[in-house]
């Protein structure tokens, strides 16, 4: 009997204290960090800054602006966090929702719908860096006419191609309509080389190759936005433009690699920087990643020329959707926002252009060292030869199920459009909350 | 004798599963001497030069040198830790067992390792940031101390339960306390279980992830785990370095294991002569 | 008054397990639970309580029903292969064995790589070798994408239980062999009445530790696959992680997680009791 009593009495104690403990803890105000009041103008400060991107030229480049900004204003010091890609939004969420906000962060398109209404993120719109963008080119970080974050550079969604492999299958020019980029895929197939080199194991890929298709054969086709599509205002299978989507992946897939789903990117950049691969369809970053795995490869990019009316075949251009931030609840706001103008100026947006990390968009940026691929890209956005197009991201859930339907088909064999068609729309309405 | 033997069947099937668990250490040796450019020739090639290089860049980019000091130290704090409360804790629930408490602790414990990270990661976060435990070494042991001990623990009580008492009750006849059986007795008894638990948790916290990149942000004491991801960028990899940073990441840990091994098979054919 | 002291002095070995379980375990963990009754998206500091909803969802979840299936068929896959194997290894390495040391390290020494690396390494192989060999790699398809993981998660973790199933046949007196093999039994006989019943503590351990900790397993199939290609290789635990950091229904993702964890903790059990009954207390 004592036993027992003891059991229940033990047991309780631990109950209520646990209790106890949790309610004191949890009633606890979230304690974010007081706003000092003044700094003195030789105050040591530290400024945190989540980085979310670890691309070797990248964080190069990032080092140097940061050891450039340290010695102009030797009171402020910047440590970089680096997480992965997997373990950012983990890290970055956490941190946030748990009151213990960093300085700067990577910012993307879809963190505007979670964070900007928290009241999280700060309002850039005073910044004299807004003179430095182009119209339009603010679009994806701007909401209710305040600006939020600033990004350094833009990508297109294109075809990469290695020159030489070009030679070797007698492909003596870049394909200006749809007809005559299939007949370059079967030239290149004759020469036993890999026409389009897939990665499709890993998700990303599957959704890079979508959106150099859809970018140009939907948004810069006259199609529907992509918020349309989500809201469901637009229906897949009722829209000429989505179906062509479909159609042309059935082109494509007998050109691509065997065993897509079994190949990791790196392997498909190899292919493509040695000439055994003749194109890769997705981002510009394709060129950094190549030109990695041989530095002596000869790589270029086209417009995917879905129409075979060679004039509407101009490069598509989105709003970047990749840029840094600064917390509204910093308590070195002033300092980030200094730092970040440096950052996204025209004289780091050069040293961008130099390491070779991509593409930058910042007005008054020297393009003239820049060779190659990156050089054609940088004349096409300078010239202005290109169609501005909506957003080309679908929201976290939405770009999910988008890349599962989409593997599905590639997976069946490209088979049945209307089947596919059919499938985005039944998943599109399950998830309108 | 000749049951004791192993027959040739399974002499096969041994070095099969030898090649199969052995090839993928050859591939990442072969890879962290390779250049990116060999390593596109084909997954067997061999590499004209060793790239020792691969391994200075590792170094360099994963701080290994600082990484290895921090990993070295939590994680011996943390087997340490674990060893000593889940013995004892073991211990208690297994000479208890008919107990109800002790019972519904066992049961708890047996629940808790059904936990996903991600249910306790913001209420975590929150609690370490009120007591100013982040970013501390002393804070991640704790935490990553206290989500180990379960399975150490419910590992432990199986083999207590199956100690004989007599031990026990001789030296109790004898007035000897609680504790003095525990270190004199039980202790000694339980090392071949115990070797086990220290071993496993040993590698176990060395490649722990989830709780030392929540609680350990600050570059100075981040772990080795957290370095691996360096390499890694959201549209390319670094596969070369990365596999030589793993290797470097490697050799503290087979060395441990290697020297502990031995202290795991003095103790089984110990407990194998006192029967 | 004896009996009480006697008691007491059992708790204090309990102590130091109590304080760090409940700091570390139990008091996040009940913070936690009251997540999983609202609509918070994981990282505002404002959220509403929404009752019973997240869970009534769920029950019309189409997106819950593959995972489930998924998860079921690896946990309980992984599960009999690796304690086959990891048994099959124990008994013949603690047999006369040239060379044994040497096996022994070789199936050890995997648990020192982290499920990360495993991962790319094996991914690496699958599609540059397994390819070649079979024609098309197992982690490309969905048919055998789940095979592929298993492969690895083996690789990884069959280690620790051939040391646990190591220690527990150490633990075995060799009087009950001896004893056995004078009664006339043959190997097979003794090894069904007598190693098998002496190993049942580490059954309880080993079964139930890798049935729960292979249907929760994350950080490897993360890392091969992300859960595709097109959802095949999705388990409950990477939806979780979806919808918490991806879809930003943190709330959903915590009742998720409650229920499957109600789910783990009641197979935990019943397998625990299953096996501890079959202990042989000495």
């Amino acid at each position: 009997m004592k036993r027992k009593a003891i059991t229940l009495m033990l047991a309780g104690v631990m109950a209520v204290s646990t209790v106890s403990y949790g309610t004191t803890v949890w009633a606890a105000e979230d304690s974010v960090k007081d706003n000092e009041v003044s700094n003195a103008e030789d105050e040591q400060i530290t400024l945190e800054f989540i980085n979310g991107s670890a691309e070797e030229q990248y964080v190069a480049w990032l080092d140097e602006v940061i050891a450039g900004f340290e010695e102009e204003n030797p009171n402020i010091k910047i440590e970089i966090q680096k997480t992965s890609i997997d373990s950012f939004n983990q890290t970055v969420m956490t941190r946030f929702a748990a009151g213990d906000v960093p300085d700067l962060f990577s910012f993307s398109a879809n963190d505007m719908d979670d964070m900007v209404p928290s009241g999280y993120v700060l309002d850039l719109s005073a910044s004299a860096n807004m003179e430095n963008y182009s119209d339009g080119m603010l679009d994806t970080f701007t909401k209710d006419g305040k600006t939020y974050a600033l990004p350094i550079a833009n990508d297109f969604m294109c075809v990469t191609y290695n020159k030489s492999a070009f030679e070797a299958a007698g492909i003596d020019k870049v394909p200006e309509t749809w007809s005559e980029f299939l007949d370059a895929c079967k030239k290149l197939q004759e020469a036993d080389i890999v026409p389009i080199a897939s990665g499709f194991s890993e998700q990303w890929v599957v959704n890079g190759t979508s959106q150099t298709v859809y970018c140009a054969q939907v948004l810069g086709n006259d199609g529907p936005t992509l918020a349309s599509m989500v809201d469901r205002t637009n229906k897949f299978a009722e829209t000429e433009q989505w179906k062509g989507f479909f159609t042309k992946l059935q082109d494509i897939y007998p050109y691509m690699n065997t065993d897509p789903f079994g190949t990791d990117q790196n392997t498909c950049y190899s292919l493509l920087a040695n000439a055994e691969a003749g194109m890769i369809l997705n981002g510009t970053w394709t060129v950094t990643n190549a030109t990695a795995m041989n530095p002596e490869a000869e790589l270029g990019i086209f417009a995917l020329p879905i129409s075979d009316n060679a004039e509407d075949n101009v490069m598509p251009m989105c709003p970047p959707e990749s840029a840094v931030a600064v917390a509204a609840e910093s308590s070195h706001a002033e300092e980030a926002v200094k730092f970040l103008e440096y950052m996204m100026s025209p004289e780091s947006a050069s040293l961008y252009a130099e390491k070779g990390a991509g593409i930058p968009i910042i007005k008054g940026v020297d393009t003239s060292n820049l060779t190659g691929a990156f050089k054609d890209a940088a004349d096409i956005m300078n010239s202005g030869e290109v169609k501005v197009i909506s957003s080309k991201s679908f929201p976290s859930a939405n770009e999910d199920a988008f890349i599962n339907d989409v593997s599905e088909f590639f997976l069946d064999g490209c088979e049945d459009t209307d089947a596919a068609l059919e499938t985005l729309d039944t998943d599109f309405d399950n998830l309108v909350q | 004798m000749k049951e004791n033997r192993v027959g040739i069947v399974s002499k096969i099937i041994l070095i099969l599963m030898t090649v199969m668990f052995l090839f993928p250490f050859f591939i990442c040796i072969l890879m962290s001497v390779k250049s990116k450019q060999e390593t596109s020739k084909g997954i067997l090639s061999l590499p004209e030069t060793i790239h020792w290089e691969n391994f200075t860049i590792a170094m360099e980019k994963a701080k290994i040198a600082l990484s290895m000091k921090n990993s070295l130290i939590i994680t011996v704090c943390c087997v340490v830790i674990i060893v000593l409360v889940a013995s004892s804790a073991a211990y208690a629930i297994g000479r208890r067992y008919n107990n109800g408490f002790y019972r519904f602790y066992e049961t708890l414990l047996v629940g808790s390792m059904m936990l996903p990270f991600q249910v306790i990661m913001v209420p975590v976060y929150r609690m370490y940031k009120d007591l100013n435990l982040l970013n501390t070494r002393i804070g991640a042991i704790i935490m990553i101390s206290g989500l180990a001990i379960a399975y150490s623990t419910v590992m432990i009580i199986g083999f207590v339960r199956g100690l004989p008492l007599e031990l026990e009750e001789a030296a109790e006849i004898e007035g000897a306390g609680r504790f003095r059986i525990f270190f004199s007795i039980i202790f000694p008894l339980l090392k071949p279980i115990l070797a086990t638990v220290a071993t496993l948790q040993f590698l176990g916290v060395w490649n722990e992830f989830n709780v030392s990149i929540l609680l350990l942000q600050d570059e100075a004491i981040k772990t080795i785990p957290m370095q691996q991801y360096v390499f890694f960028g959201a549209y390319g990899a670094d596969y070369n370095t990365a596999f030589a940073a793993a290797v470097i990441a490697m050799v503290p840990v087979i060395l441990i294991f290697l020297i502990l091994q031995k202290q795991v098979v003095a103790g089984m054919t110990a407990g194998a002569v006192k029967g | 008054m004896k009996r009480l002291k006697k008691e007491m002095t059992y708790f204090i070995f309990l102590v130091p397990s109590l304080l760090l379980f409940t700091f570390c375990v139990v008091y996040p963990f009940l913070s936690g639970i009251q997540l999983a009754f609202t609509d918070w998206n994981g990282i505002s500091r404002e959220y509403q309580y929404i009752g019973f909803d997240n869970f009534v969802k769920m029950l019309s979840d189409k997106n819950v029903v593959q995972p489930i299936k998924t998860t079921v068929i690896y946990g309980v896959g992984v599960t009999l292969l690796n304690n086959i194997f990891a048994l099959f290894l124990a008994v013949n390495l603690s047999k006369k064995l040239k060379g044994k040391a040497f096996f022994k390290t070789t199936y050890f020494i995997p648990l020192a790589i982290s499920a990360v690396l495993a991962s790319f390494v094996w991914k690496y192989i699958d599609s540059n070798m397994i390819s070649s060999i079979l024609g098309r790699s197992l982690m490309g398809r969905r048919e055998t994408v789940l095979i592929g993981i298993m492969i690895i998660s083996l690789w990884n973790n069959l280690g620790s239980n051939v040391m646990i199933y190591m220690a527990g046949i150490t633990g075995i007196s060799k009087d009950y062999e001896e004893a056995a093999m004078i009664d006339g039994a043959n190997g097979r006989q003794r090894f069904l009445n007598v190693t098998i019943p002496m190993l049942m503590p580490s059954f309880t351990i080993c079964v139930t530790l890798t049935l729960t900790s292979s249907l929760r397993e994350f950080g490897t199939v993360l890392a091969a696959t992300g859960g595709g290609p097109a959802g095949s290789s999705q388990t409950v635990a990477i939806l979780i992680y979806d919808y918490m950091f991806k879809y930003s229904r943190a709330g959903y993702a915590q009742a998720i997680s409650l229920v499957f964890m109600v789910f783990l903790v009641v197979i935990g059990l019943v397998l625990t009791k299953f096996f501890r009954s079959k202990e042989i207390e000495a």
